[in-house]
């Protein structure tokens, strides 16, 4: 319980720190990065060119959670009818 | 568990438009809205309309379960070497094969690689939780 309010207090300080950097700096922030970096990568949907490009990595992580949960599911559940039982 | 006949026969109607439909959706991802996660989405409803419509041996005789289980693990697999192929260009999953003028199809690069990964990934893979868990159902 402490941890967790140790952890929230420093998320919290965290954001507050970075809306005073953005305020002090004129740095781009990120959604106006990717709308003005919008040519690099080509695409006409801004979205995928996020999702699939400048955070492909996070996808792939999304993925690979995806692909760890059906396999949990498979061996829990599935399996019964086949005839080998190797889970995939 | 078998609906009536209207339902068996119009849902044998509407399975290919909805394949093809997320097969679209899949490669055009990256020029319209879409993408790898909705297409897959699509393309696993298509095998789930045919599930519960015409029960669940039909569909499991024509799509074997251990071709879809290694279609997916296959796809994981892609995914992570794609990502590792960017490392002998610059960067992990670096964009090596950009270029052409954005608006065509080929425009992405390796963008389209990855949504038609995702896409089988999400469809196989949903495809397989519904066949756990149709089995589970009809085992008790």
């Amino acid at each position: 319980m402490i941890l967790v309010l140790i952890l929230g207090g420093m998320l919290v300080s965290l954001d507050y720190s970075r809306e005073a950097a953005d305020e002090e700096e004129d740095e781009l922030t990120s959604y106006e990065h990717y709308v003005e970096n919008w040519e690099d990568v080509g695409t006409g949907n801004l979205v995928i060119g996020v999702l699939m490009d400048w955070r492909a990595y996070d996808t792939m992580g999304e993925t690979i959670i995806l692909f760890t949960s059906i396999f949990g599911l498979y061996v829990l559940l599935g399996g019964d009818e086949d005839e080998d039982v190797d889970g995939g | 568990m078998k609906m009536s006949t209207v339902v068996r026969k119009s849902s044998k109607i509407i399975a290919p438009f909805l394949f093809t439909y997320g097969i679209y959706l899949i490669i055009y991802g990256h020029l319209s809205p879409g993408g790898g996660f909705q297409g897959g989405v699509i393309l696993a409803v298509g095998i789930i309309l045919l599930l519960t419509s015409h029960g669940y041996k039909l569909v499991h005789e024509s799509f074997q379960e251990r071709l879809v289980k290694v279609t997916e693990s296959t796809a994981v697999l892609g995914i992570i070497l794609l990502g590792l192929s960017g490392l002998i260009f610059q960067a992990f999953f670096y964009n090596y094969l950009s270029g052409g003028t954005p608006g065509t199809l080929f425009s992405g690069g390796t963008i389209v690689l990855f949504n038609i990964l995702v896409g089988v990934k999400i469809g196989t893979g949903f495809t397989i939780v519904f066949y756990v868990f149709l089995r589970r159902m009809e085992s008790d």
